[in-house]
C-alpha cells in the first residue's frame, strides 16, 4: 500500500458558469488578467463573453493566443515575457488542452526564473504561481484540474511533461455550454482522450479509492454519451454528460496519473503534430492488450461499468471485452484502427520506444515493459495488428 | 530494492511530498528583504545631517528624514502631506517661481539659496525625480542650512564698517569728553549751564560705550575679568537706562539681594547685558502701551538673586510686554535677527550679550507667555574659577 495524496483545485461547474471568470480573478486578488485563449475559442465569441466578465468585474486584461495547437517552448518563454511586460497578475486560460498547458507554462515562468526545459520532470517548480484560473472548452485533457503540463521541445523534438502540484490551478470553472460548440472531429477525439485518461488512472499502479471512483464513472459517462454528443452538436445532454465525464476523468488521472499509453503518446506527439486525444485513441487499445494480465480483475469493472452484457462471461472474458468496447467506441467515432494512417514512419519506432521508457507516465503502468515490449507495441499499434501478445 | 526505488518513484510522482508552493512563505521572505532594504535606506538618510524632503508631483511632501524632522520641529507625520510651499516659506500659494516645476520640465537639477521660515538660509538644491515610464514623479530637495556661514559674513563686513565708523568717532568725542570733563571742573555746581555740561559729559561717555561695544562686537574684543559686585554692576546699568525707562512713563521696579557673592568677571560687559536688557524690556512695554492705549501701566523689573543651590548669580529682568511668539524664541539669540522695526534694533544687543554671558560661563535663560510678557534672566556662575584664563577670556559671537 502505497501513501498517497488526492488534490483538486476549486471546482464549478454548471451551465452558465463562465459569468464566474471575473469575479473568480477579482476574488483571488488580481486587478490585470493574462487571457489564453484557444483560437478556436475565439472564433465561437466565448473569449468575447469571459471579456465581458472580466469587465463587469473592473479587470484588465491582455488577451494571447500566439501559441500552436501543441504549445512549444519558445512560444511560452515569450507568453511569460509578455505576462510580465503588460503587469498581469492572473493567468485565464479559456480553450482546449494546449490552451491550459500554455497558460501553465506561462504561470510558471513568469515567477521562476529560467528556460521551460528546466522545470521538466517531477517537482521542479520552485516558486509559487500567480492564480491560474482555467475554463475548459473541450471535454478531455482534464488539464484544468491537473497537475500537469505538456509543452514540446522545439529543438529535441519530443514533448515534455512537467509535473508539480503548484501547476493544479487554483479554480476550474466547467460550463457544458462552451464544451457544444466544437466540432464533431474535436469532440471526438478529446472524448477518446478523457477515456484514456479515465482507463490509465484507473489501471494506474498509484490509482486509489478516491481515484477509482472518478474514473469509473467517467469511463461510464464516456461510454453512453461519446457516440451521441460526436453525432449531434445540439444533444445538450451528451454535452453535459461529457463535460462531467472529462472534470472526472482529469481529476482521476491528475490524482492517479497514468500508463504506457501516454508515455507511448507523448513520444508520437512530438514527432507528429497530431491532437493527443487521437494517438491515445489509437494507442488504447493495444496498450490494454499489453497490460491486461496485471490487472483483470479492473479490466471486468471496466466492462461492466461500460455497459457490456457479462452475465455468463468469465472474468477473463469480460476483461477482453472491455478491450474490445474501448476499439468499438473508437471506431465508431472515426478514429483511425491503426498508426499507420496517422502517418508514423516505421523507421521511428525504437527511438520512440526508448524515449518513451523515461516517460513519466510510464511509472504507474501496471505492467513491467521494456524497450522490446514497447517496439512490439508500437509495431502492433502501426499495423492495426490486434494479435494476443 | 526494485519494489523500493518503485514506491518511492510513485510517491514523488503522486506529489505525496510535495505542495502547492505557498505565496505566503515567498511573501514574507520578499517582506523581509524589503524591510531590510528600507531600513538600510532609513539608516542612510538618517545619517544625512543635512535636509532631504522628497515631494509629489501636486507639491506634497512624501518623505523626510531626521534632520528635516529636526529643522521644522514638527513631527514627521505632520510633514508628510502638507505642501513644501508651506513648509519651506509659510506660504499658502505655490512659490512664483517655482523651482519644483523648473527641475520637472527642464528634467536637469537646480539649485536655489533662500531664506525660509525661522529666518533660516537653506542652499536647496532640486532633483527630479521620473518613473519607469519617463513620466514626472517628483523632486528630491537636499537643503543645506547655511545661516551661520551667510550671518558670519555679514557679520564680518557689519565689523569691519563699524571698527571703521568707531574709530573715527573716538576722536570727536575723546574732545567731547575730555573737554567737557574739564569745564565741569571748573564750573560751580550753581551755574545754570553745570547740568547742561554734566549731560553732555555724561552722553559722551555712553556715546565712547556704544564705540566700545561695537568694537568688541567687530573685533571680538577681549574682557578683562576682575572682581565684581553683582549689584554695582546693576546700579550703573540702571543709571545709563533708567532715564529712558521713567521718560517713557514706565515704573520701574528695582530689587536687589543683598548678599550676591563677589564674582570675577567683565563689570562692562555685565554691565551692557543689563542695558540692553533693560532697552528691551522698555521697548517691550512701550510697544503694549502703543497698541492698547487704555492697557494696565507699564512696568519693568530689574532683580538680582542666588539661586537655592547657590552655584548661580541670577539677574531677572522682567516686563509686562507683549512677550514672544514662539515662532521667534528659538531666532532672537541670532545675530541680526529683529522683531522690532527698523531703525530701532540692530539685531545685535542680545546675540552680543549672550556673547558675553556665556564668555562668563553663563546663559541667558529666556521665560514668556504671549499677552503677560517675558522675563528675560542672565545666569553667572559663581564658582567662577574655570573660564577665567591668564584674567582674559576671548568672547564669541553666536
Amino acid at each position: 500500500m502505497y501513501i498517497s495524496k488526492f488534490v483538486t483545485p476549486e471546482i464549478i461547474y454548471g451551465t452558465g458558469s463562465l459569468s464566474q471568470a471575473g469575479e473568480c480573478c477579482s476574488r483571488l486578488g488580481s486587478s490585470r488578467v493574462f487571457l489564453v485563449a484557444d483560437p478556436g475559442v475565439l472564433i465561437c465569441g466565448w473569449v468575447e463573453k469571459a471579456i465581458f466578465f472580466l469587465n463587469e468585474a473592473n479587470l484588465e486584461y491582455r488577451l494571447w493566443t500566439d501559441f500552436s495547437a501543441n504549445p512549444r517552448d519558445y512560444e511560452v518563454e515569450e507568453g511569460a515575457i509578455l505576462f510580465n511586460d503588460c503587469g498581469c497578475d492572473a493567468v485565464l486560460a479559456i480553450g482546449g488542452g494546449s490552451a491550459v498547458d500554455a497558460a501553465k507554462a506561462v504561470a510558471t515562468l513568469s515567477t521562476n526564473r529560467g528556460k521551460i526545459h528546466d522545470f521538466e520532470g517531477i517537482d521542479m517548480i520552485k516558486e509559487p504561481l500567480p492564480p491560474l484560473i482555467v475554463i475548459p472548452s473541450t471535454a478531455g485533457s482534464g488539464a484544468e484540474v491537473s497537475q500537469f503540463a505538456i509543452i514540446s521541445d522545439s529543438k529535441r523534438k519530443i514533448k515534455m511533461t512537467i509535473i508539480s502540484k503548484s501547476l493544479v490551478p487554483d479554480i476550474a470553472i466547467t460550463d457544458p455550454l462552451i464544451l457544444s460548440t466544437v466540432n464533431s472531429k474535436v469532440t471526438a477525439h478529446t472524448g477518446m482522450e478523457a477515456l484514456s485518461h479515465a482507463i490509465e488512472a484507473y489501471l494506474s499502479l498509484a490509482a486509489t479509492d478516491m481515484t477509482d471512483i472518478h474514473a469509473l464513472h467517467a469511463i461510464k459517462l464516456i461510454s453512453a454519451n461519446l457516440r451521441s454528443s460526436v453525432a449531434s452538436q445540439v444533444d445538450e445532454a451528451a454535452k453535459i454528460a461529457m463535460s462531467k465525464a472529462s472534470l472526472h476523468a482529469g481529476i482521476a488521472f491528475s490524482n492517479a496519473v497514468l500508463g504506457l499509453t501516454h508515455a507511448m503518446t507523448h513520444q508520437v506527439g512530438g514527432l507528429l503534430d497530431l491532437p493527443i486525444g487521437t494517438i491515445n485513441a489509437v494507442l488504447l487499445p493495444y496498450v490494454m492488450r499489453f497490460n491486461l494480465i496485471a490487472c483483470v480483475d479492473k479490466y471486468a469493472s471496466i466492462a461492466e461499468v461500460m455497459g457490456a452484457q457479462t452475465d455468463n462471461m468469465s472474468t477473463r472474458e469480460k476483461a477482453e471485452e472491455a478491450i474490445n468496447m474501448v476499439r468499438e467506441l473508437a471506431r465508431d467515432v472515426g478514429i483511425p484502427s491503426g498508426l499507420a494512417e496517422l502517418g508514423l514512419p516505421e523507421d521511428s519506432i525504437p527511438n520512440l520506444s526508448r524515449n518513451a521508457i523515461n516517460d513519466a507516465c510510464f511509472i504507474t503502468n501496471p505492467r513491467d515493459a521494456d524497450e522490446d515490449d514497447i517496439i512490439n507495441i508500437f509495431r502492433s499499434a502501426l499495423e492495426a495488428k490486434d494479435g494476443e501478445q | 530494492m526494485v519494489m523500493q526505488n518503485k514506491k518511492e518513484l510513485i510517491e514523488k510522482l503522486t506529489g505525496v511530498h510535495s505542495s502547492k508552493k505557498s505565496y505566503y512563505v515567498a511573501l514574507k521572505e520578499k517582506i523581509n528583504e524589503l524591510l531590510q532594504i528600507k531600513r538600510e535606506w532609513e539608516v542612510t538618510f538618517s545619517a544625512v545631517t543635512d535636509l532631504l524632503v522628497f515631494i509629489n508631483s501636486d507639491y506634497e511632501i512624501q518623505r523626510v528624514n531626521k534632520a528635516a524632522v529636526d529643522f521644522f520641529t514638527t513631527p514627521e507625520s505632520d510633514l508628510l502631506g502638507s505642501k513644501c510651499y508651506k513648509l519651506f516659506y509659510g506660504r499658502e500659494e505655490k512659490c512664483s517661481p517655482c523651482i519644483g516645476d523648473q527641475v520637472l520640465n527642464t528634467q536637469k537639477t537646480s539649485y536655489l539659496q533662500s531664506r525660509t521660515r525661522y529666518n533660516r538660509v537653506l542652499d536647496i538644491f532640486a532633483y527630479p525625480a521620473f518613473t519607469e515610464q519617463n513620466k514626472p514623479y517628483g523632486v528630491t530637495y537636499y537643503a543645506k542650512d547655511v545661516t551661520r556661514l551667510i550671518d558670519s559674513i555679514k557679520l564680518a563686513s557689519m565689523g569691519e564698517m563699524s571698527a571703521g565708523v568707531a574709530h573715527e568717532l573716538n576722536s570727536p568725542l575723546t574732545a567731547i569728553v575730555g573737554n567737557s570733563q574739564l569745564l565741569l571742573r571748573e564750573a560751580s555746581p550753581d551755574n545754570p549751564h553745570y547740568q547742561l555740561i554734566k549731560d553732555i559729559h555724561t552722553s559722551g561717555i555712553r556715546c565712547q560705550r556704544i564705540i566700545k561695544n561695537l568694537m568688541t562686537f567687530s573685533r571680538q574684543d577681549e574682557f578683562t575679568f576682575e572682581k565684581i559686585d553683582l549689584n554695582t554692576i546693576v546700579k550703573s546699568g540702571l543709571e545709563l537706562a533708567a532715564y529712558q525707562i521713567e521718560k517713557s512713563k514706565i515704573d520701574l521696579v528695582v530689587d536687589l539681594y543683598e548678599n550676591v557673592p563677589a564674582l570675577s568677571g567683565s563689570g562692562n560687559g555685565l554691565e551692557q547685558i543689563i542695558v540692553n536688557l533693560l532697552l528691551n524690556a522698555k521697548d517691550a512695554v512701550e510697544e503694549k502701551m502703543q497698541t492698547e492705549k487704555n492697557g494696565e501701566k507699564g512696568i519693568v523689573t530689574i532683580k538680582t538673586r542666588i539661586h537655592p543651590d547657590n552655584e548661580f548669580a541670577i539677574v531677572d529682568v522682567s516686563d509686562n510686554g507683549h512677550g514672544i511668539e514662539q515662532e521667534h524664541v528659538s531666532q532672537i539669540f541670532n545675530p541680526f535677527y529683529t522683531t522690532k522695526s527698523s531703525g530701532k534694533g540692530t539685531g545685535l544687543g542680545l546675540s552680543v550679550s549672550l556673547g558675553i554671558a556665556q564668555a562668563h560661563g553663563g546663559f541667558i535663560d529666556l521665560d514668556t507667555t504671549v499677552g503677560e510678557g517675558s522675563t528675560f534672566s542672565l545666569i553667572l556662575p559663581l564658582d567662577q574659577e574655570a573660564p577665567v584664563k591668564n584674567g582674559t577670556m576671548k568672547m564669541q559671537c553666536d
